[in-house]
């Protein structure tokens, strides 16, 4: 009576000392009811959750650019610490710099929002509740808006409606989407025509809100080759053009750009360019899209080629030229002024001539460079560089020349600081970098609940740290600005909530 | 009544010892937590599979809830419990929001690929294990909801009584008396029927 016995072993706690015959057999047939062989669906579970593992563990650089472009992990922090949250903010002179703010962001349950308003003489913090796992934030500066995107597996993805100056929750709006999903959150605002355009992990469409009441006004299929939910991270990144009415969208595993009409939301034309496509910006002025495709990567995450920035028409959607970049890049912005573009790849900061698409220049950086914006008003470029850094280069918009290079935050014996995105409150002349720190043990490992961060500002000009705030809790990630309320809003990480602080003035 | 016996407290205390220290890992080293969720994927799978009416529902659900695993990984602490208890915890809370949320009628009924599964060579005996096992189904679902829990929890998650009392919020002795009383009625009933 071999199974009589493995009954009895496997449940001692339900059969006595001597069992009842009736209650072995009925056991039996309930071990053997309940307890199958691996479920048929588990080559699909092992799929998302051990891609969800790797790339938390990718995103344990903090940084969802080292991640989506392979650029090397040198450390490993602690697991989905950060989930890889990183906006790439680049922010015009004569525009309402702070509004629009295209946020890329990672794959997230881990983030909360923070409000950083500029009223007052001293740092002023609130906190306001957003549900779970806010990844991306833009603004509608004319509005007055703030829009918080969360992805929540069970409850479904939420876009969280904020009025920027009083930091209120107006309205959570639902986008539908329930499940697991590995993927990118983004959300960017078109405030000429008054639209949000989100992406949320793992769904094929782009929801377009109504910035002013938060409304979900449509939902726009991508061309996506990929089915929806379990294969996830169909979009990665979105650029408006508020003067061409377009909004362009990056599909990372499909390698393709696909362009939104700003207004209505209808897709207009799907463009094949390099690799994938994990970064974009747009130059108003010439009215052209650049796209850093992140090239082949094998599944180890090493770099197998095919880097290159691929150069759209923003009106037409027409594919113009197509610039080989030798190491991933993983990260661009554009200054119109200067016709230049930056692209960050492995190897550090290319200086591009935005109208030839010539290299004209290539500048390492110590560590590796996650995330960069521009300052058209003072010249400046902004380079966050993460892993082995912790510090923001300042370079020289024209000629590229590395003028500073700052600590993100003040330095301190055994403890790491790891940048995560940088934004340009043009009005007040300051960069605000969000940040997360690490207390080292002994050996080098990240100690989890030691972990803590905040915001640094600098100067805009010379790059000189003016101040840290640091919020309660473990760090922020992504941010947007909204120069006009002096308001800034931070994804707080590992948490739910909105924290509103007194600003950069 | 039956007398029930505890899992043995050594066995258990490696256990929990081992899992406090594979959640250590994991909060360094994500491939640490490969090594619990390979543990843990089946039993959570099977687990919600009773709580599901569809492969797929109980597929989302299991990865949902290692997601969200993932995600509370920082806040597991060793002295509440086991991890498996807090793990089965967050699976029980998530398959009742899904169910709440879709207000759909949950069968409750036994695995259906265990059910189909050829359990002997001899193809008369497989028919009629096969409808042994029916009914057995039609009385597990013929029980309270509290109940069919309890069943869920011991046979398809494969929690020891202790677990169970953490994941249910009851004491443990509370917890093994009502599964003792359960047994023993399905017992009879199954007696019952297969006579």
């Amino acid at each position: 009576m071999t199974h009589r016995t493995d009954v009895e072993e496997r449940y001692p706690d339900a059969l006595g000392e001597w069992p009842d015959p009736d209650l072995v057999q009925l056991v039996g047939d309930l071990d053997r009811a309940y307890t199958g062989s691996s479920p048929a669906l588990a080559p699909q579970i092992d799929a998302v959750v051990l891609r969800a593992l790797r790339q938390g563990a990718a995103a344990r650089g903090r940084i969802a650019v080292v991640r989506d472009s392979g650029h090397g992990h040198a450390r490993r922090p602690p697991l989905l610490r950060a989930s890889g949250r990183l906006a790439l903010l680049v922010l015009g002179s004569g525009v309402a710099a702070a509004a629009a703010a295209a946020v890329a962001a990672g794959w997230s349950h881990l983030g909360r929002a923070t409000i950083i308003p500029g009223t007052g003489p001293g740092p002023r913090l609130r906190s306001i509740d957003v549900g779970p796992s806010p990844a991306a934030v833009a603004m509608d500066t004319r509005a007055g808006h703030t829009f918080v995107i969360g992805h929540d597996p069970v409850g479904g993805d939420v876009a969280s409606l904020l009025d920027t100056r009083s930091g209120t929750l107006l309205r959570r709006i639902s986008l539908g989407r329930r499940g697991l999903a590995v993927g990118s959150s983004a959300v960017a605002v078109d405030e000429h025509s008054a639209r949000a355009f989100v992406i949320t992990p793992g769904s094929p469409t782009i929801a377009v809100l109504d910035t002013r009441g938060g409304a979900l006004l449509r939902r726009t299929p991508l061309p996506s080759a990929r089915p929806p939910g379990l294969t996830g991270d169909n979009a990665r990144a979105l650029a408006v053009d508020e003067g061409a009415g377009r909004v362009f969208v990056t599909t990372f595993a499909d390698d393709t750009v696909s362009a939104l009409d700003a207004r209505s939301g209808a897709l207009l034309r799907t463009t094949w360019v390099g690799p994938h496509p994990a970064a974009i910006a747009v130059d108003r002025r010439a009215r052209r899209v650049f796209i850093a495709n992140t090239g082949i990567l094998d599944r180890q995450g090493r770099y197998r080629g095919g880097g290159s920035v691929s150069v759209l028409d923003a009106r037409s959607g027409m594919l113009l030229q197509t610039i080989p970049i030798g190491q991933s890049p993983g990260a661009l912005a554009v200054d119109t002024r200067r016709n230049r573009v930056f692209v960050l790849d492995r190897a550090g900061l290319l200086l591009l001539d935005a109208r030839t698409g010539a290299i004209l220049r290539t500048v390492a950086l110590r560590g590796t460079p996650t995330t960069v914006a521009v300052d058209e008003r003072t010249g400046r470029v902004f380079v966050l560089v993460g892993v082995d850094g912790g510090h923001i280069a300042v370079l020289d918009a024209r000629a590229g020349a590395v003028l500073r290079t700052t600590p993100v935050a003040p330095p301190s014996t055994g403890v790491e600081t790891l940048p995560n995105a940088v934004a340009v409150d043009g009005r007040a002349g300051r960069v605000l970098v969000t940040y997360e720190q690490d207390h080292r043990g002994p050996n080098g490992v990240a100690r989890r609940a030691a972990s803590y961060g905040g915001l640094s500002e600098f100067d805009a000009r010379s790059g000189a740290l003016v101040r840290t705030v640091r919020p309660p809790g473990p760090g922020l990630g992504a941010l947007a600005v909204d120069d006009r309320a002096s308001r800034v809003v931070a994804i707080n990480v590992h948490a739910s909530s909105v924290t509103m602080i007194d600003g950069a003035r | 009544m039956q007398h029930i016996r505890a899992v043995p407290q050594d066995r258990a205390d490696t256990a929990v010892n081992d899992e406090a220290a594979l959640v250590q890992a994991a909060w360094e080293d994500p491939a640490a937590f490969e090594t619990l969720y390979r543990r843990y994927r089946d039993r959570v799978y099977w687990y919600l599979r009773g709580r599901t009416t569809t492969e797929e529902d109980a597929a989302d659900l299991t990865q949902q809830v290692f997601v969200l695993v993932l995600d509370a990984l920082p806040r597991y602490q060793v002295a509440r419990g086991s991890f498996a208890a807090w793990l089965f915890r967050i699976a029980r809370n998530a398959a009742t929001d899904a169910h709440r949320r879709r207000r759909t009628t949950v069968a409750w009924d036994l695995v259906p690929e265990a059910l189909q599964r050829a359990l002997e060579d001899d193809v008369e005996a497989q028919v009629l294990r096969r409808e042994a096992l029916a009914r057995l189904g039609a009385l597990v679902t013929a029980l309270d909801r509290d109940k069919r829990e309890l069943l869920m929890l011991r046979f398809a998650a494969r929690l020891p009584l202790a677990d169970i009392a953490l994941v249910i919020g009851k004491s443990e002795d509370a917890t093994r008396m009502a599964l003792a009383r359960t047994l023993q009625r399905l017992k009879e009933q199954y007696h019952d029927a297969s006579n």
